[in-house]
């Protein structure tokens, strides 16, 4: 499962920040937040970060205790609170900045789809945010294919001075 | 009641900009239950700490915010902050509320109100970092417009995630009217708040909080929240107001003949359409925009299309207020300058209703032959000439030539000029909204009794526009509340429709949701706080919120000297009927006195004094009120 944003409907009203702390904590906030709205108000910018579930999750790699370990069918990363360091090398490693630690615990906090039904996509009133679940997290063939086409053209740029050698056919 | 805060954070931060220093005033639970938050908070304080002889630009005047127990929540109205301070447009009480992110945040820092004294050696911005505060050097970001300041500050942080309250250059050179803007553009634009930051050489207020809201009893308030979310959803009004926002009025408003056209001078625009939401909506808007946790969602990004003036200039917004201000009240109906003008008035920070007032005024002055092109500057005014309304909006900022006459306000500029009082739209120094008051006698009423003068956010009669007669005699007795030409029971509605908005201003949620879509009703007010707050109020002390609150906020401006006589309209509304143009709004005119004598009794403010009268002020708990009223009768 993964949640996809769609910025062109997303209203910045960071519903789904508050939504995510009422069902992780009892309470609203926004920096203890999973998913954490981005709003750049001069360019009309908002945007919904969080956990993409990482086929190869680097900040899982990156924790020196092994702390973090993905749930492989959900793609989850699953926080062992108990043998974190809070030494911030999942922050660090994370391409999208969608891994935080919260500022109160000190452990990393990052999305957890909720158990199957994400409060952040139930509370979003525009649908900029929509759950999935039709296809894996990504699309081996279709990465490959693409792959494929490189490798055709750059095979056919690499022989282009034997094609020249061999004459109009 | 509870000992541990819920809905609140149970503290009063004070800083004196002049010393740095700062200090925690715990939150009484009297004051919860007197003044339930927000602008209840700001109005106790204010009427605490200033007199006749505070000087509004003094380092004695303090600038106060405060937000409500909604804010910080996922109740979906609850997003907003009021700014309060004695008013350097009018001298008297001064005002303001705006949406945005902020009122949040400086609930997830730690606060329930700021007040902030004193004033700094060199430009600052204050930034409250949780309980972290310092003033830091605003070197580079003084001087800059509103938007640029956002980015520049947030730049200085190192945070992109903070919120921010700032000042305008308008504000920084002086203009009385500047304003405090959050996020860019949600503009607490009233009464001259920004200028009071900025005389206190403060650039902005800048806000990050780790911390949370907790509700006393979640369940029942998660069940309130998604009643109310459903409640907005499903309102007949949810899909113009979700995609048009405000600027949905202006169609409506032109077809009963009150929207504001040519300065007053009609209620009918015949180019409406141009100017209108609907033609925005279509044209220009490609994506909605939405303060903290609101599904409403009215506002709106838009682009300004290739074939346009102006094309390629983008921005949030404009609200009904700016685009009536800026369209029909100048008589233009080219949007695209609209959209224009209302991002230059953001980003030089100033108020967008008191700026189309100084403007659409020294236009009827020269329609009139009362003002040549060469008192001012030379400039062409006649009517939706949109160079010369950039031009002025340029001079006003910088105080420039005429810029500088317009820059505080139309009854100085009267004064000034020596000429056009009488056409000086605006009462107790604040100039009128975009709302013809002979076309809407409970907004007539409204503006003549506002407590920061014009305005009609402080009490938004908005029902008197449903026809809905049933539930009028049902509320009120009789049917005539439920239309807008009508003066009779008028006095009832808008002292109905005052304490809504005064609770609506204390929780400060919006007024779109609360008030005019009614999405919360008032007997469910004790149960929805107390859910929130653990705190229980009864029906009877819910209502008494509000009516202790425009007690107090009359008895703050008698003590500034306002009076009966100045609770009054522009002649122009009360003796010329608006003209044949205006639809079934035609012929109308004002009759304020009955709906003034209906008000004040239903207040329990003297008719002769407009001063509230003393058992009024005991039985709302305002013992000291009381004493000080006394005194002025005495002197009288």
């Amino acid at each position: 499962m993964k949640i996809n944003v769609d910025p062109e409907k997303c209203s910045g009203c960071r519903l789904c920040e508050t939504a995510c702390t009422r069902e992780h904590y009892n309470n609203y906030g926004s920096r203890t937040a999973r998913v954490r709205v981005v709003k750049i108000e001069s360019e009309g910018i908002d945007y919904p970060v969080l956990c993409q579930k990482c086929e190869r999750p680097l900040c899982a790699e990156a924790c020196p205790v092994e702390a973090l370990t993905q749930d492989k069918s959900t793609g989850v990363i699953e926080v062992n609170e108990d043998i974190c360091t809070s030494c911030g090398s999942c922050v660090k490693a994370c391409p999208f900045g969608a891994c935080n630690m919260h500022p109160q615990d000190m452990v990393p906090i990052m999305c957890d789809l909720c158990g199957g039904d994400p409060q952040c996509v139930v509370e979003c009133p525009t649908d900029a945010l929509t759950i999935d679940d039709s296809k894996p997290r990504v699309d081996f063939y279709e990465l490959n294919n693409l792959a494929q086409q490189k490798r055709d053209k750059y095979a056919r740029r690499m022989s282009r001075k034997m094609l020249e050698k061999w004459g109009d056919r | 009641m509870v000992d541990k805060y819920y809905g609140f954070t149970g503290k009063i931060l004070h800083v004196d900009l002049s010393t740095g220093e700062t200090e925690i005033e715990p939150l009484s639970k009297e004051m919860i239950k007197d003044w339930v938050g927000g602008r209840g908070f700001n109005m106790r304080k204010l009427y605490d700490m200033i007199d006749d002889d505070t000087d509004p630009r003094g380092p004695e005047n303090p600038l106060i915010f405060g937000v409500g127990p909604v804010n910080g929540t996922n109740s979906c109205m609850g997003s907003r902050f009021n700014v309060s301070a004695k008013s350097p447009h009018t001298g008297i009480l001064g005002d303001s509320n705006a949406g945005g992110h902020l009122g949040s945040e400086i609930k997830y820092a730690g606060y329930d109100q700021i007040i902030i004294t004193g004033k700094a050696e060199k430009p600052i911005y204050l930034f409250i970092d949780d309980d972290k505060v310092t003033l830091e050097d605003a070197d580079g970001i003084w001087g800059q417009d509103v938007i640029e300041a956002h980015d520049l500050i947030r730049e200085d942080v190192g945070d992109t995630s903070v919120q921010i309250a700032a000042c305008g250059p308008a504000a920084e050179n002086g203009v009385s009217f500047g304003a405090v803007f959050a996020n860019g553009v949600r503009a607490a634009g009233r009464t001259g708040m920004g200028t009071v930051m900025a005389s206190k050489n403060m650039k902005a207020l800048v806000v990050r909080g780790t911390g949370t809201v907790e509700a006393y009893d979640d369940d029942k308030f998660k069940e309130w929240d998604e009643l109310i979310s459903e409640r907005v959803l499903n309102h007949p009004d949810y899909e113009s107001r979700a995609w048009l926002g405000t600027p949905r009025n202006v169609i409506p408003l032109n077809e009963g003949g009150y929207l504001v056209t040519k300065h007053f001078q009609s209620g009918y625009f015949p180019e409406a359409e141009k100017m209108s939401g609907e033609e925005l909506a279509r044209n220009y808007n490609v994506k909605p925009k939405a303060c903290h946790a609101c599904s409403l969602h009215c506002s709106r990004w838009y682009v300004v299309p290739e074939d346009k003036d102006f094309a390629g200039l983008q921005g949030e917004g404009p609200e009904y207020e700016a685009m009536a201000g800026f369209g029909s009240r100048i008589y233009n109906s080219n949007l695209a300058s609209i959209l224009k003008c209302n991002d230059m008035v953001n980003r030089v920070g100033m108020d967008a209703i008191t700026t189309s007032e100084v403007i659409s005024w020294l236009m009827e002055l020269y329609e009139k032959g009362m003002v040549t092109s060469e008192e001012a500057d030379g400039l062409d005014l006649s009517w939706g000439n949109v160079e010369t309304t950039i031009t002025l909006i340029e001079k006003i900022y910088k105080r420039e030539g005429i810029g500088d006459v317009l820059a505080d306000g139309v009854f100085k500029a009267a004064e000034r000029l020596g000429k056009g009082e009488e056409l000086a739209m605006g009462v107790k120094g604040l100039e009128i909204i975009q709302a013809e008051p002979r076309g809407m006698k409970g907004y007539a009423l409204t503006f003549a009794t506002a407590t920061r003068g014009a305005d009609h956010l402080r009490y938004e009669p908005f029902f008197e526009m449903s026809e809905d007669t049933e539930l009028a005699e049902e509320r009120y007795g009789l049917p005539e509340p439920a239309k807008r030409l009508e003066e009779k029971g008028k006095g009832l509605l808008v002292t109905d429709f005052g304490e809504w908005c005064a609770l609506s201003d204390c929780f400060n949620v919006c007024k779109n949701t609360m008030v005019c879509m009614e999405v919360l009703e008032m007997d469910e007010v004790p149960d929805f706080l107390y859910a929130l707050t653990g705190i229980c109020w009864t029906d009877e002390e819910i209502r008494d919120v509000g009516r202790r609150m425009i007690t107090l906020e009359y008895a703050l401006n008698n003590r500034l000297g306002i009076r009966r006589e100045d609770d009054k309209l522009p002649k122009r509304f009360t003796t010329e009927p608006l003209p044949e143009d205006s639809r079934e709004s035609a012929g109308s005119v004002v009759d304020l006195d009955p709906m003034l004598d209906e008000f004040y009794e239903a207040r329990g403010i003297d008719p002769e004094t407009a001063i509230p009268l003393e058992e009024t002020c005991l039985k709302l708990g305002l013992d000291d009120v009381a004493e000080d009223l006394k005194k002025l009768r005495k002197n009288l």
